[in-house]
């Protein structure tokens, strides 16, 4: 079990910047967006590829934990990321791996079967319990494809471990819900609000800043990393007179604009101004490191 | 907000049968945005000594709010705390309630109205806006550096960076600035927006 994800990612950042904030960009499941994961830059890198298998391992581990037992690792085609890491991770694991290929678009028996590969024939059998393995979840919609392709195949998915959840709502739900819906569990390393709350290179959208609450979140990850104990409880201290003081600010200007001061648009501005101090944080960790390790490579 | 060594930020003068619960309620609303404010009636303890702990009190704190009734204007105790903050170069915010003489005011404390402050407050929730609002630029740094530590005690990260603190200062100060500009939040958003992006380069 790693103990502080956090820490982990931002020095994997700190080496391979994977996460880049681009004006817009299009994910995979056809959604657009501001941030963009791209988990294969931490795997394809021999400085950053087995602390990623740590991460899945961490995450296998949780599985164990909630009683969830699986003999089979199932990895998507379509995910570079966690695809370049299977055969490590599976060794990790003493458990066979399969690869379920979701590009191919006909549903016909013959062609379901040869969506799913493994180093046996059949790969999967009535009674097999496959975890599915991904890089990121936005929409759900590939996780939910692969899932129908290894059920059709008599297998069962008992439960889906991701690296970053992005928390995307479509249609009022999230990705982890829609999966849940379906008795599935779903394990992420990280979500998107603690990545937002970190500040970790990711350019919140107008939606994060109007419905998200940054000092919550904060919070919140505070809650999971100290629980009860003295240091957790001085930091929430320190964030709740932090959250009065922006307040006041916020109410300030918000009045001083004739902008009406209620909830959203304190909650908006009072974003702002957090995730402006904590990008600053990130730019100087990760920014200049990044910017020293393109130097380094390049006298090299 | 404040570091534990010093005890108070801001040293609140206030004349007690007129004034006191006017200095009360605004170190209520100063404490909630994280600021330490000196009452001597509240924050003078048994057993101490009232001068001793004034004195004490007014050479810690780096603010001193004068808040200015009628009665005020006869008071030995506030004269002596005025002139001792103006001689002491405190950053001091005069405010003055709504029908208070001015003449009387400047001829009592001449170099009080050089300050900037605030004039003819008619409530305590008027006075502690007020009041707060003078204040909060001063602790905007220290916002800056706590978010700071906030973030590096949750990600176990040991070293300390001013450049990260002075990066922080600098764009928030910006955002402000530009912020007159703006006239919806929209707009707002679209600064923040520039900020971000000049973060990014």
């Amino acid at each position: 079990m790693i103990r502080n994800p956090e820490k982990l990612l931002l020095e994997c950042l700190m080496k391979r910047q994977a996460i880049s904030t681009k004006n817009e960009v299009i994910y995979t499941a056809g959604y657009t967006g501001y941030d963009f994961f791209e988990l294969s830059k931490l795997t394809l890198s021999p400085e950053t590829s087995e602390k990623v298998v740590d991460m899945y391992l961490s995450l296998l581990q949780e599985v164990e934990r909630a009683d969830i037992e699986y003999n089979k690792l199932a990895f998507i085609n379509r995910t570079i990321g966690s695809m370049s890491i299977a055969s490590w991770l599976s060794h990790k694991v003493g458990k066979e791996i399969v690869v379920v290929d979701v590009t191919i678009p006909c549903r016909c028996n013959l062609c379901t079967k040869l969506r799913v590969r493994g180093s046996v024939d059949p790969p999967l059998h009535e009674g097999d319990k496959v975890v599915v393995v991904s890089d990121v979840i936005t929409s759900g919609g590939t996780v939910l494809n692969a899932i129908d392709i290894i059920e059709k195949n008599k297998a069962k998915v008992v439960g889906v471990i991701t690296i970053l959840d992005r928390q995307t709502r479509i249609r009022g739900k999230t990705a982890k819900e829609r999966i849940e819906e379906r008795g599935i569990r779903v394990f992420s390393f990280i979500t998107r609000d603690r990545l937002l709350a970190l500040g970790f290179i990711e350019q919140p959208s107008m939606d994060d800043l109007r419905n998200k609450d940054y000092f919550s979140l904060l919070k919140k990850a505070i809650f999971i990393k100290y629980g009860k104990n003295e240091l957790g409880k001085n930091l929430e201290e320190i964030i709740e007179s932090n959250k009065n003081f922006i307040d006041i600010i916020v109410t300030n200007i918000l009045e001083s604009k004739n902008i009406e001061p209620n909830e959203e648009n304190k909650r908006t501005l009072r974003n702002m101004f957090l995730s402006l101090v904590m990008q600053a944080r990130c730019k100087t960790l990760i920014g200049n490191r990044g910017k020293s390790n393109v130097i380094e490579q390049a006298e090299i | 907000m404040l570091s534990n060594k010093q005890r108070f930020d801001v040293f609140i003068c206030y004349e007690t049968t007129t004034a006191l619960d006017l200095a009360r309620n605004l170190k209520e609303s100063l404490k909630r945005c994280g600021i330490k404010a000196f009452v001597a009636n509240i924050d003078i303890k048994k057993g101490e000594t009232w001068e001793h702990s004034r004195d004490e009190a007014l050479k810690e704190c780096e603010h001193f709010v004068a808040i200015i009734t009628n009665v005020a204007l006869v008071s030995d105790e506030v004269e002596k705390e005025i002139n001792y903050a103006i001689n002491a170069n405190k950053n001091v915010v005069p405010c003055v309630e709504d029908g208070v003489s001015i003449e009387l005011l400047r001829m009592k404390f001449p170099r009080l109205l050089d300050y900037q402050g605030v004039i003819g407050f008619k409530t305590s929730e008027e006075l502690n806006r007020s009041v707060t609002n003078a204040l909060i630029p001063h602790y905007l740094p220290k916002f800056v550096s706590e978010s700071i530590n906030v973030y590096n005690i949750l990600t176990d990260i040991k070293e300390k960076s001013n450049e990260s603190v002075e990066l922080a200062k600098s764009m928030l100060k910006k955002f402000r600035e530009y912020i007159g500009e703006a006239k919806t939040i929209e707009d707002i958003f679209d600064i923040y927006n520039k900020i971000m992006e000049e973060l990014k380069r």
